[in-house]
């Protein structure tokens, strides 16, 4: 084989040919520019919503650590950070919490850090000045300095006042270093250096403490895949066992890296319908293009151009197109996908906005993008490879197949000879090239049929089942981490004294109801090891966290949910098995107990089985189950475990086994004239008295509910728009150029007598056929899909119920109508500008 | 009765430099029923006349004269449909549309019209043509002489007062053409037919009453 020196040529060629298909190069460049749209802009926004979702509970959780080990010697973290898999870990070592009148309401931890990276990943390395170093030295962020009314200058003095084995003492230093404060952040750090510490509690210190003076450490890996498996086998590695040493996996992280097998198919169908959307309509533009070009190609190819030639000539003309197409896409999706990414945001209750998104999603969309440009030219290039030189001189776009058409028999029914009615031959006309029927059709419908999903969707929103769902009673108050899942569980939040008080002495109150909690610790009952089989079973295997709820169950010891409720209370919960009988419980000798959270009909214990649970103290006591039942989301504590054997006890047997027996939540119940009152007195009190305590009403829950619904409005109309738009331009375009591609027709037509009228009657005709295809693939097989994904959705959430309408599909009709008029004219006004005597002379 | 007339037919392509006088000055006459041939060679102007003739395009100066009426008085929409009342041309590409079959294509100027075709008159033609059995085909599938009958067809079905016939053969091979040839002259003589043919053959003029012949857009011998 020789290589011919022909690219010179083959360029010239394709820049000519591309010079002189201005009308395929314009919608060619734009069905790029909205397939990159498509991609760079879902990418955007999920890359967004993920690193905001990772930035936030980083923020939370207060580090960037994959994960840690919590309570170590300094044997034992010796030993650990040996292994090999560690990447990155260091410690600090805890002295006390700051206990400055001042700082009552934030959370300060005084320790020291053995080095700078660890100060970093927890976010708290100072920005101005430095660690400390000597004893007199400290460093910590502006809220504490705020709250102690101190200004960030370096060299301030800053007293502490903190207590170590039951001593309290007040120290001075002198402030060398802070950082900006993070309000999400769950607790503040003080560092002092490392000799004051180690002074202080080698002279202090019991040795019987765990938490003061133990070393906690944080780790990197060199991936965040499967960091728990990896902290175990850490400690496994090291010849320790998980009693010993408490871990902890960075939440932060498992968010990005537990890829469910649901949302790999929900991204899979997404990046399949948008590479299906951009292919229908590039390769629609093409497919017309090369049968344009037809004789073009014939001609080519009867000079001595060989098909791998044409090939690369289609080829370099896409290329141009491509060049031009994708970074406009780029830039044009990246700005819609950031104004859509607050909306998308806020569907899922995150407040942070990361839109750093990594440049890789750039790449990715283009790549994307070409291979939809890939697959779409693939079968039109072949087409004009294959076209043979005798043929294609003869061929139009009428008859691109070769196959012989099929002379069909018809009836020789009287009528039907009488006339030859226009409207037949439009529907000819649109039948002459199935492929590109189906092509229009289908992307016609992809837009339509989205429409009707989104529309259905916002209208499947049922508001009382989701109000009755997140609020049972008039009003909910409790500290803000009952009410923001994302907050991070620091044990029982309960309900602010004053708070409690000062609504008590409200008017018009009817029932107080208050909801007590506590998590406690106790041994692993054996019998628990059996519901890993259950829902093993129940997910027919394909349990991705069942791993995790297996080294849970080997854990000696599990964490229990107990709640304490009183009639009222019991009164919202869903009974599965069995009935409440209040007076029973209130012996002490029973209890009733939740199934797992998400499978109702799998429960921890049967009726009639014995437990025991643990009080406050550790005295066992047991109780006789009388019954089974759900607590309803909202007055349930927001966090859970895989395996969470929850316990509902009476609020009088509840209190008699706790020290502190402020509630968690209350649920109040108000006089129908007095509900504007009481909620404008929450709202003033949580603004101003204090912002850790939250209310819910009714209102806020509405007003949650029209929040959430207009956010999948925004996104499912921002998506139906791309696809109609897609569709629409398909549509335009296949108008335009079979109109253009037909010139020749129509002068055949009018030369012997079909009026200008008649032709665009036709055309009309034509036009609307197509239209009226989508819009019945739309009612049917769309319905049909439509109706199968509404009710998937449906299932998952309690408060969208089945519902569908096409409502919106048919009132897009007329748009497309008037579309399909105007564009008519138009085309048809351009083609007569050339006589129809230059027009028969083209054929010849 | 003098069905065809032209007066100082003139074209004019382009101005100045560039003027071309595609047409200069063309008078003559067709009496209805006759078969006039018009030859000329390659750029005589004899298409630009026949195109003038049946009202596919204007003249510059000058009057076309059908049945004592001026069409070139008539608007675009209303010479299109004395076109398909009137004119029947046949082409020499056929121009037949590939997506009506042979029957659909010969009776397309009447459903045009919104006219019921005369099914005596129409069987007729279709039986001298010889397309009894083809009547189901789709053009494409026929040969270039089958399809040159459907569009013969075709212009008669309308019953026009003038055929047009533009190089009817020229995509023909001898012995088709022959055959296409003869049926012209047949049906000219059984329905009275009038037709202008226009062609660069010598030999296929013969063919005709009467021969006129094209230069320069001049005529220059009947």
């Amino acid at each position: 084989m020789f290589r011919v020196k022909n690219r010179r040529t083959i360029f010239m060629l394709s820049l000519n040919a591309f010079a002189s298909n201005r009308m395929r190069n314009f919608f060619a460049v734009i069905a790029i520019l909205l397939t990159t749209i498509l991609f760079t802009a879902s990418f955007t926004i999920g890359g967004s919503v993920i690193s905001s979702m990772q930035e936030s509970m980083m923020r939370q959780v207060g580090g960037d650590f994959h994960g840690g080990f919590k309570y170590l010697s300094q044997h034992q973290y010796d030993t650990l950070k040996k292994h090999d898999s560690i990447d990155v870990i260091s410690y600090s070592v805890i002295l006390a919490i700051a206990e400055n009148e001042e700082l009552e309401k934030r959370a300060t931890e005084i320790r020291f850090t053995n080095d700078e990276v660890n100060a970093k990943g927890l976010f708290s390395l100072p920005t101005t000045g430095r660690l400390p170093i000597n004893d007199d030295e400290l460093a910590t962020d502006t809220l504490v300095l705020e709250k102690l009314g101190i200004p960030a200058i370096l060299g301030q003095e800053v007293t502490l006042v903190y207590s170590i084995d039951g001593q309290n003492k007040s120290e001075t230093f002198r402030l060398v270093g802070f950082w900006e404060g993070d309000v999400l952040m769950s607790a503040s750090q003080v560092w002092l250096s490392r000799s004051y510490v180690e002074n202080e509690l080698e002279k202090y210190a019991s040795e019987d403490d765990e938490i003061i003076g133990s070393i906690s450490a944080n780790v990197k890996f060199s991936n965040t895949r499967n960091i728990e498996t990896k902290l175990i086998q850490v400690i496994l590695d090291s010849g320790y066992s998980l009693n010993e040493i408490a871990y902890g996996v960075n939440w932060a992280y498992s968010i990005s890296t537990e890829g469910t097998l649901g949302s790999f198919i929900a991204i899979g169908f997404f990046i399949g319908m948008f590479i299906l959307c951009g292919y229908l309509m590039i390769s629609n533009i093409f497919y017309i293009s090369v049968a344009k070009d037809v004789k073009y190609f014939g001609l080519l190819k009867t000079i001595g151009m060989t098909s791998r030639q044409i090939k690369s000539l289609i080829r370099l003309q896409v290329s141009l197109l491509s060049l031009i197409g994708i970074p406009l896409g780029l830039i044009t999706g990246k700005t819609v996908g950031m104004l859509l990414v607050p909306t998308a945001l806020s569907l899922i209750n995150v407040n942070v906005i990361n839109d750093t998104v990594s440049p890789i999603i750039y790449l990715f969309s283009a790549l994307f993008t070409c291979l939809t440009i890939f697959l779409s030219i693939s079968k039109p290039s072949r087409i004009a490879e294959k076209v043979s030189t005798i043929e294609a001189l003869r061929r139009s776009d009428t008859d691109l197949k070769s196959k012989k058409n099929k002379s069909k028999r018809v009836k020789r029914d009287k009528k039907e000879l009488m006339m030859v009615r226009l409207s037949k031959m439009a529907l000819k006309n649109v039948l002459r090239n199935k492929k590109k029927m189906i092509l229009v059709t289908i992307s016609l419908s992809l837009g339509l049929i989205l429409l009707n999903v989104t529309y259905s969707l916002s209208n499947s929103f049922d508001m009382d089942s989701f109000v009755s769902e997140m609020i049972g009673s008039d009003f909910v108050v409790g500290d803000v981490s009952n009410f923001n899942i994302h907050l991070n569980y620091a044990n029982q939040e309960t309900l602010n004294k004053a708070f409690y008080n000062e609504i008590k002495d409200q008017m018009g109150i009817e029932i107080i109801s208050d909801i007590y909690f506590h998590e406690v610790h106790a041994p692993t009952d054996p019998q628990l090891f059996k519901l890993l089989d259950v829902l093993n079973q129940k997910m027919n295997g394909s349990l991705d966290n069942l791993d995790r709820i297996e080294n849970q169950l080997k854990n000696t010891h599990q964490n229990l949910h107990v709640y304490g409720l009183d009639a009222y209370g019991f009164s919202k919960l869903k009974f599965i098995k069995g009935n409440l009988d209040y007076e029973k419980l209130k012996s002490g000798r029973y209890v009733y107990v939740s199934p797992h959270k998400n499978f109702e009909d799998i429960s921890y214990y049967q009726m009639g089985d014995k437990v025991s649970l643990p009080d406050e103290l550790g005295i066992q006591h047991t109780y006789e189950v009388l019954g089974i039942a759900e607590i309803p989301y909202n007055i349930s504590i927001k966090h859970w475990h895989e395996v969470t054997p929850t316990f509902f006890l009476a609020s009088e047997v509840f209190l008699g086994q706790v020290v502190d027996k402020t509630p968690m939540l209350s649920t109040i119940d108000v006089e129908e004239d007095q509900i504007s009152n009481i909620e404008r007195f929450l709202t003033r009190y949580v603004n101003q008295s204090d912002g850790n305590m939250v209310y819910q009403s009714k209102a806020t829950v509405i007003a949650e509910y029209d929040k959430t619904q207009s956010a999948y409005k925004t996104v499912g109309l921002a998506l139906s728009f791309i696809l109609a738009l897609i569709g629409i331009l398909n549509f335009i375009n296949t108008v335009i150029t079979s109109i253009h591609a037909r010139r020749l027709e129509f002068a055949m037509t009018e030369s012997i007598g079909m009026t200008r009228r008649q032709t665009r009657f036709m055309l009309m005709a034509e036009s609307l056929l197509v239209i009226g295809l989508a819009l019945i693939f739309t009612l049917s097989l769309g319905s049909v899909i439509s109706i199968s994904m509404l009710n998937a959705i449906s299932e998952g959430s309690f408060f969208i119920r089945s519902f569908y309408s096409a409502l919106p599909s048919m009132l897009c009709a007329p748009i497309l109508i008037i579309i399909a008029v105007l564009v008519t004219l138009l085309s048809q006004r351009h083609v007569y500008k050339t006589s129809v005597v230059v027009r028969l002379r083209e054929s010849i | 009765m003098t069905i065809l007339e032209t007066k100082k037919l003139m074209k004019i392509y382009g101005s100045g430099d560039t003027e071309v006088k595609a047409l200069n000055g063309v008078d003559f006459k067709v009496e209805s029923g006759e078969f006039v041939s018009i030859v000329g060679t390659s750029g005589s102007g004899k298409s630009t006349l026949l195109h003038m003739l049946g009202g596919l395009d204007r003249p510059t100066t000058g009057q076309v004269m059908v049945e004592g009426k001026d069409i070139f008085e008539l608007k675009d929409e209303a010479l299109t449909i004395f076109r398909r009342r009137k004119i029947g041309f046949v082409f020499q590409n056929y121009n037949l549309i590939p997506t009506l079959n042979v029957y659909e294509n010969i009776v397309l100027p009447l459903g045009l019209d919104g006219n019921l075709p005369d099914r005596k008159y129409l069987d007729s033609i279709i039986h001298m043509l010889g397309l009894s059995t083809k009547l189901w085909n789709l053009p494409n599938n026929l040969s270039g002489g089958q399809q040159q009958r459907v569009a013969i067809a075709r212009a008669l079905a309308s019953k026009p007062s003038i055929l047009l016939a533009d190089e009817p053969t020229g995509n023909l091979d001898s012995k088709t053409s022959q055959d296409v040839l003869s049926l012209l002259k047949v049906t000219s003589e059984k329905f009275k037919q009038t037709v202008v043919m226009i062609t660069h053959n010598e030999e296929i003029a013969q063919l005709a009453n009467r021969v006129i012949r094209i230069e320069d857009g001049q005529i220059v011998g009947v």
